[in-house]
């Protein structure tokens, strides 16, 4: 009996992923456990492995299509099976109502839960099939609700905004170095991409962390005999970020379709490197933690991450991301929006620098801090504010504890 | 409690917003200076179309031996054609009436005026009725235009020309719109010279310059004579009887002059406000059309008006359509009129009916458009009917095919240009009609065809 792939919901909100890579062809032989193909959510690229050994017999779903979860993908044959077996297989899935193709039905129709029908104009349904837009995400504003030509083609423009150009034609103009990208560098290309379709500006200061340093090494000691980790700058700044930020509400937001999206919970990203790219595992409720549990989270994390065995669920979701390379002493940098949120902080060296204190030259551990911010959303004023609370609280430790 | 809407104006428009809003569970009151159903029922639409009715069977009976019939003989007797006009016009404002009576609408004879926002005065009487809202539904009136000599007896408008005891024996209209070329058609074809002056540079100076002309060659071609881009200068009294009336030819190449029995004049409608004391209220008016939002409400709120006193499209359907719209929105709706699918009809022969946009107005809105076209003569049906005149235009956008504008010049086109409203309406592009299975054989196999040449691939062309 031949088995069906299909795509696996790797997070409680994932409901599709598109096929990026085939890593075996079609009558090629796999074995269980062994990587078959790669998808990508709305976040991350996955590896996902063959269920079953067997032959790959038949693959349905192409690179680049997108899938609803449970939909078939491909199947595997046993030996003796032949390809013609699966005829019955397709027509069966049918039956039980998974989507396998067409891809442009499962893209429009295939949500759990969505319904299925949507009043819309003809020439409507002919632009926004064109336009590659799900006709169900669309308001209409024609007799009863009904979508309109006018209606797609605001959706267009919108999506024109939000998202990407497809990545393919990206990697083409990388001309010298014209070899696929591995999925991973696929995603951070479209979504960095995506994110530069933003109108960034960016807000820098400078903090003297003379304070945050002596905070550190009175700390230090403790953090290490209790969990057994040395506390970072990257913990204390986590935890003052999500301070500045129950002070500053309105930079804790996304920009999503015409809207600004404000949030209520406080969920740090922090950039990552990892072999081949970055991920941003996230830091939930960083701003109910205590340091102690923000520094064991970002550790297992980072753990984690490394390994390649974090869920959908821990890199997804967050609300303002930390980008820090100060231990490769950068001095300044400005990192680029993680879409959709309106911005992200990035972090540089700490370095002994002659400021001038109460008329005097004095020497003090400067470090810069470079807010990069979705103009659409936010303006200059809260990203100056947010800054000097941070400012405020790098420079004052003690104001954390009012 | 029961909401109280007063109706000035039982003309297409405001008896439709009564009844709407009757059946919206709204108490109405209508009023109503003349005869319930307004300029259409007894001085527009209904009557003219009677007396042509008459005039195309006289046309069919002359052309009867192309069919085999041989008719001799064949008179005119005009007081039946009137009676028989005046009976239609009688039923469909009975017909009217009873509606009134089954919605539970009170109607008042009587002139409305408006007092305030909330109380209207029957003048006549002096009462004064009280309501939650009032739609005011006036209609309009023929034009007068400045020509020296215009109250000269002979000269009449559509209302005298209805009325008339006799037909003329030679008429000269002053206009070239749609109750201009109707008039003229039927005048000629009962026996009158018929002379039509047009000042714009086409006849139906709105309309698709391809169709105007084709038209205008038609008429020409059945003998009636046609100055376009002309002007009046005077009319005056002929020596025996009937009128002298000079013009300027186009341009003002030379001066013409026409001795005729009568002179109709058909240079539109205005507004008809008189009554109503508007300036007094302050309710905003252009060039005397009372200006409404797109829900028909005026800039006092709680009177809406509809109608020809709004101006834009002077057409009992649109007054209809504007009525219902005001009536759902007092009772509580939002309703925004949509006039991008108003069709439009001369009840000419060929009949002339278009909606949408015209070829122009479509490449200056979209740019890259596609016409698709379809002659009659092409079409089963209008052989076996002798109607081969004519052609199907459909104007699509070329980049998604939408149906911006389509223009009907034949027979039945007043009834076939229902599809292409549809259409325009819901937004279809001509893939939809060229791939909707069509009746065989009838004339709306045009609207097929035309949509197939779109992309030229009509089967029977």
């Amino acid at each position: 009996m031949a088995t069906k792939v299909s795509m696996p919901k790797l997070g409680l909100t994932m409901t599709e992923g598109t096929i990026v890579e085939w890593k075996k062809k079609e009558g090629e032989e796999v074995t269980k456990g062994e990587i078959l193909y790669v998808v990508e959510t709305e976040k991350v690229t996955f590896e996902v492995e063959a269920p079953e050994s067997g032959i790959l017999g038949k693959i349905v779903a192409k690179e680049g299509d997108v899938i609803p979860v449970g939909g078939v993908v491909a199947y595997i044959l046993q030996v003796g099976e032949k390809i013609s077996d699966i005829s019955e297989l397709v027509a069966e899935s049918e039956e039980g109502k998974v989507v396998i193709e067409p891809m442009a039905e499962a893209a429009t129709a295939g949500q759990v839960g969505v319904p299925t029908k949507v009043k819309i104009s003809p020439v409507a349904r002919k632009i926004a099939a064109e336009h590659n837009i799900d006709v169900f995400t669309i308001k209409g504003t024609g007799p009863g609700g009904r979508i309109v030509r006018e209606d797609v083609l605001r959706a267009v423009e919108e999506s024109k905004v939000v998202t990407a150009q497809p990545v393919r034609e990206e990697v083409a103009l990388a001309e010298e170095k014209a070899v696929p990208l591995a999925s991973m560098r696929k995603v951070i290309a479209r979504r960095m991409t995506e994110s530069f379709q933003a109108p960034h500006f960016y807000l820098t200061i400078e903090v003297d962390t003379l304070e945050l340093g002596k905070t550190r090494e009175q700390l230090m000691p403790l953090m290490e005999s209790k969990t057994g980790i040395r506390l970072t700058y990257t913990d204390l700044l986590i935890k003052m970020v999500a301070r500045a930020l129950e002070d500053n509400p309105s930079v804790n937001c996304a920009y999503a379709d015409g809207s600004v999206k404000l949030f209520k919970r406080i969920d740090i990203g922090l950039v990552t490197a990892v072999e081949g790219g970055l991920i941003v595992p996230v830091i939930r409720q960083a701003n109910k933690k205590s340091l102690q549990e923000i520094s064991v989270a970002r550790v297992e994390l980072a753990q984690k991450a490394r390994e390649h065995k974090l869920s959908m669920e821990e890199m997804s979701g967050s609300t303002f991301t930390i980008s820090n390379l100060g231990m490769f002493g950068i001095d300044q940098f400005s990192a680029i929006l993680q879409p959709p949120e309106a911005a992200i902080l990035a972090v540089s060296s700490i370095a002994d620098k002659v400021v001038a204190r109460d008329g005097q030259i004095v020497i003090r551990p400067m470090m810069t801090l470079t807010l990069s911010i979705d103009h659409r959303v936010l303006d200059g004023v809260i990203g100056s504010q947010f800054l000097q609370s941070l400012k405020g609280y790098v420079e004052n430790p003690s104001r954390m504890l009012l | 409690m029961t909401k109280r809407i007063i109706i000035i104006g039982g003309g297409p428009g405001g008896y439709v917003a009564a009844i709407r809003g009757a059946q919206l569970g709204a108490q109405v009151t209508l009023i109503e200076k003349d005869t319930l159903g307004g300029t259409c029922l007894n001085r527009g639409c209904i009557p003219t179309k009677a007396l042509l009715q008459s005039a195309d069977i006289l046309a069919e009976v002359r052309n009867a031996t192309t069919f085999g019939i041989l008719a001799e003989k064949v008179s005119i007797d005009f007081s039946m054609i009137t009676k028989r006009k005046e009976a239609v016009v009688k039923q469909l404002v009975n017909g009217v009436a009873s509606l009134m009576k089954k919605n539970k609408i009170e109607v008042i004879k009587g002139t409305g005026t408006l007092i305030d926002s909330r109380t209207v005065e029957i003048l006549e009487k002096g009462d004064r009725i009280k309501a939650d809202s009032i739609i005011v539904a006036t209609g309009s009136k023929p034009s007068t235009v400045p020509i020296k000599g215009i109250d000269q007896l002979g000269v009449m408008t559509s209302d005298e020309a209805l009325t008339m005891e006799q037909f003329p024996s030679s008429i000269l209209i002053i206009g070239g719109g749609v109750i201009g070329l109707e008039f003229a058609q039927i005048m000629h074809r009962m026996g009158s010279t018929v002379t039509i002056i047009e000042m714009m540079p086409q006849i139906l100076p709105t309309e698709d310059a391809v169709i105007a002309n084709l038209l205008q060659g038609i008429f020409e071609e059945d003998g009636i004579e046609i100055f376009t881009g002309a002007t009046i200068t005077d009319i005056k009294s002929a020596e025996k009887e009937g009128e002298v009336v000079s013009f300027t030819t186009r341009n003002g190449e030379r001066v013409e002059e026409r001795m005729v029995q009568k002179v109709l004049l058909a240079a539109g409608r205005r507004p008809n406000s008189d009554d109503l004391r508007i300036d007094k209220l302050g309710i905003a008016t252009d060039k005397g059309n009372l200006i409404v939002n797109k829900r028909m409400e005026t800039n006092i709120p709680g009177i809406y008006a509809i109608g020809d006193v709004v101006g834009g499209s002077m057409l009992a359907h649109v007054a209809m359509g504007e009525g219902k719209c005001a009536a759902e929105n007092i009772m509580g709706g939002d309703l925004e009129m949509d006039y991008r699918a108003v069709p439009r009809c001369v009840y000419t022969s060929p009949e002339i009916a278009t909606v949408g946009l015209t070829e122009a107005e479509a490449k200056k809105e979209y740019g890259d458009i596609r016409v698709g076209k379809f002659p009659f003569i092409a079409n089963g049906r209008a052989m076996t009917l002798n109607a081969i005149k004519g052609m199907v235009r459909i104007i699509a956008d070329a980049r998604y095919g939408q149906i911006l504008g389509v223009q009907i010049l034949g027979s039945q086109a007043t009834e076939l240009i229902a599809e292409a409203t549809l259409a325009i309406r819901l937004e279809a592009t001509f893939d939809d009609i060229a791939s909707t299975m069509h009746p065989h054989p009838t004339l709306s196999e045009v609207m097929m065809e035309a949509a197939l040449n779109v992309r030229e691939e009509a089967i029977h062309f």
